[in-house]
């Protein structure tokens, strides 16, 4: 939206909205209201709504693991000797990289919007740079979206992997 | 009249969610006026594009000795035809997501017998479309015409759509339009992300307006642009740049494709150009007002915005421009202030006065425009001026309340591409008289000229103001009792002195006194 501006440095910028009106400068409809948060250690999630549209979340990256599994590739000892080969390595490696984010911006009331990230069949991360949009997979989960104690404060974590999978180099 | 009657028929211009069941009944009968067709046909188009057929041989019911009801359920044809628009990333564009929704109707043929026993159908039927052939549209009972968004509904949801997208809106919304989203109120975003907010619009949009409210403040300011929907192309505001044979004009396309412009200059018969640039030639002093209008194919204008420049001669060497070439080549160096020197509060009832000095890097100062002026409206910002050619941006003005928060911000543009963009927040406060008084003013003449001048009270610092006799203006502060200066002062220059209380970060000026150099 800012480009629409360039008097206008977003960086500036706390909270904005954006109408669009008819002829008579009616509103026909509003955004809500933005709030811009730094961007340290954030990511951007575009997701497929229940009205069939790319909506969004950001979320604070808490945390990325990497895990890796293979099978074992045995081979017979060359003859003569050649201390340099693998008798035993690694073949068939799948590893991905499993990616955390959180947000505590939203209660109670925002929790069936947030459903909508979470069973999502398509969702996309912002990512690179310039960025683009990478596609992922939101993973299963279960999470509390009422709670007796602690009710205002709700913790959402969504884990994702990257839609493509690692491609592994053979030898 | 084989498909006599609608039972259940989707009302006019309704809108349907794809994923729950869509019905449409009718009342029909077999070709030979029989209760029982053997086959009744719902023919789907999409966008007036024949999409599909659903064939049922099972009625619902007898109706009567001459009729029978049939009903179909299109949800599945919808979910299969409709799906998800990407938009662009990054875009700055009000996109239409065609393949989420679509205008729909069915039309319902019955059938009967032929004298061997086979089945014929009635009316015309559609012909599917294929790789290699477009579909063509058949005949039959038609239905209401509605449309279909890709979208769910939950059992426990309002089963109307309208009503349903409804709950969500947030701000000003016309009757017609809804939300795409269940987004709250109040929606956290990192800058330099891109967001798209989906809705559900019928209506026309003439135009893009921005509230936004800088960090710090409670108000919301506004910006707009215009959208013209026969010619939805929005350009940037026309900006000047300084070139080897004088002056062109560039903008850029924000929104939409255009074929064409037209740029009227002062008010002149509009020249049409096929690029997003024009050159004006070499410009003599004088302002010059530029109006581009962006042309659709068609030749339907879209909406024109307006620029002006004020050309006026550059002290000093300005000929460092002239090796310039397109924007922020050759010797056209940015304009840039001092930003770490605020300008300071305003004082209630005292006359505000502050000079922003543009440094150019050490050369020449550039032809300039101030635009974007946001100010309160106690103060007037003009350019100008300073002593020694030095190009000023004037703030003055008498606050007469006080005040917080204030924003003084413009965007100071020359040749180069980059602009400089000053933004700061001021408070009028309520400082009280500065009782002080200058007393008495001495000119001693020798190598370096010197003011040493006299006070009563205790001011923070003085403020100087020289009138040069051609007219210059430029000020100066100092915290002392005199002031040298090794460049000399001119004859007949008026120089006035006022002793200056700070409070609050609020200048008040004490009684000032005046000195004319012999």
């Amino acid at each position: 939206m800012f480009p629409l501006f360039p008097s206008i440095n977003v960086n500036d910028v706390e909270d904005y909205y954006v109408q669009i009106l008819d002829e008579n400068d009616t509103p026909i409809a509003s955004t809500t209201i933005n709030k811009l948060v730094s961007c340290n250690d954030t990511v951007r999630i575009h997701f497929i709504n229940s009205f069939g549209c790319v909506d969004g979340v950001t979320l604070h990256i808490a945390n990325v693991k990497h895990s890796a599994k293979s099978e074992a590739y045995i081979r017979s000892k060359s003859v003569p000797v050649i201390k340099s080969n693998h008798a035993q390595a690694r073949t068939a490696i799948e590893a991905k990289d499993v990616f955390v984010g959180k947000t505590t911006h939203y209660g109670e009331n925002e929790m069936r919007w947030l459903d909508e990230l979470f069973d999502a069949p398509l969702a996309w991360i912002e990512s690179g740079n310039p960025k683009e949009l990478i596609p992922i997979v939101i993973l299963d989960s279960e999470r509390e979206k009422v709670k007796e104690n602690d009710a205002y404060t709700y913790e959402v974590t969504v884990e994702y992997i990257l839609s493509h999978e690692k491609i592994i180099i053979n030898n | 009249m084989p498909i006599n009657s609608f039972i259940t028929n989707p009302s006019v211009d309704g809108l349907y969610a794809a994923y729950r069941p869509i019905v449409l009944s009718v009342n029909a009968s077999r070709t030979d006026g029989e209760p029982i067709p053997p086959v009744v046909y719902c023919d789907i188009y999409f966008g007036g594009v024949y999409y599909k057929t659903l064939s049922k041989t099972a009625f619902d019911k007898l109706e009567s000795a001459t009729s029978s009801s049939w009903t179909f359920d299109i949800q599945t044809a919808c979910q299969e035809y409709l799906t998800m628009k990407q938009p662009l990333f990054n875009g700055t564009s009000i996109e239409v997501a065609h393949s989420a929704f679509t205008k729909c109707y069915c039309r319902f043929r019955s059938s009967g017998y032929d004298a061997s026993g086979f089945v014929t159908t009635e009316n015309v039927a559609p012909i599917q479309g294929t790789t290699t052939s477009y579909p063509v549209n058949g005949t039959g009972t038609q239905s209401n015409t509605f449309t279909i968004l890709n979208a769910v509904l939950q059992n426990e949801d309002n089963q109307n759509l309208k009503l349903r997208l409804d709950e969500f809106k947030q701000g000003s919304w016309s009757y017609d339009a809804s939300p795409l989203t269940m987004r709250p109120k109040y929606y956290y975003m990192d800058r330099g992300c891109s967001d798209y907010f989906p809705a559900f619009i019928t209506s026309i949009v003439r135009k893009v307006k921005l509230f936004f409210k800088y960090v710090g403040q409670n108000t919301f300011h506004t910006r707009e642009v215009n959208v013209n929907s026969g010619c939805a192309v929005v350009i940037s505001v026309p900006k000047f740049i300084k070139t080897a044979s004088g002056y062109s004009v560039t903008w850029d396309v924000l929104l939409g494709s255009a074929a064409s412009f037209k740029i009227s200059v002062n008010g002149g018969a509009p020249i049409s150009v096929g690029v997003n640039s024009h050159s004006l030639g070499a410009l003599t002093v004088g302002k010059y007002s530029v109006v581009v209008t962006p042309v659709c194919s068609g030749d339907i204008d879209g909406a024109a915005i307006t620029s002006s420049i004020q050309v006026i001669p550059a002290y000093l060497n300005d000929s460092g421009d002239t090796s310039g070439s397109g924007s922020g080549g050759g010797g056209c160096e940015p304009l840039s202030i001092d930003y770490g020197t605020p300008i300071p509060n305003g004082a209630k009832d005292n006359e505000y006065f502050r000079e922003i000095v543009l440094d150019n890097n050490g050369t020449s100062i550039s032809p300039f425009t101030i635009t974007d002026i946001i100010k309160p409206s106690w103060m007037n910002i003009s350019a100008a001026y300073g002593f020694f050619g030095v190009s000023v941006i004037r703030l003055t003005g008498t606050p007469t309340a006080t005040a917080t928060g204030q924003q003084v911000s413009f965007t100071a543009s020359n040749c180069h591409e980059i602009d400089l963009l000053f933004n700061q927040l001021i408070d009028v406060v309520d400082t009280g008289a500065c009782s002080a008084s200058i007393t008495g003013i001495v000119f001693e003449n020798g190598v370096a000229d010197k003011l040493t001048w006299t006070v009563s009270g205790t001011p923070t610092k003085y403020f100087l103001k020289h009138v040069l006799p051609d007219g210059t203006i430029y000020t100066e502060y100092v915290t002392s009792l005199s002031k040298s200066y090794f460049f000399g002062l001119q004859k007949d220059e008026v120089v006035t002195i006022w002793p200056v209380c700070v409070v609050s970060g609020a200048e008040a000026k004490g009684t000032p006194m005046s000195i004319t150099i012999p």
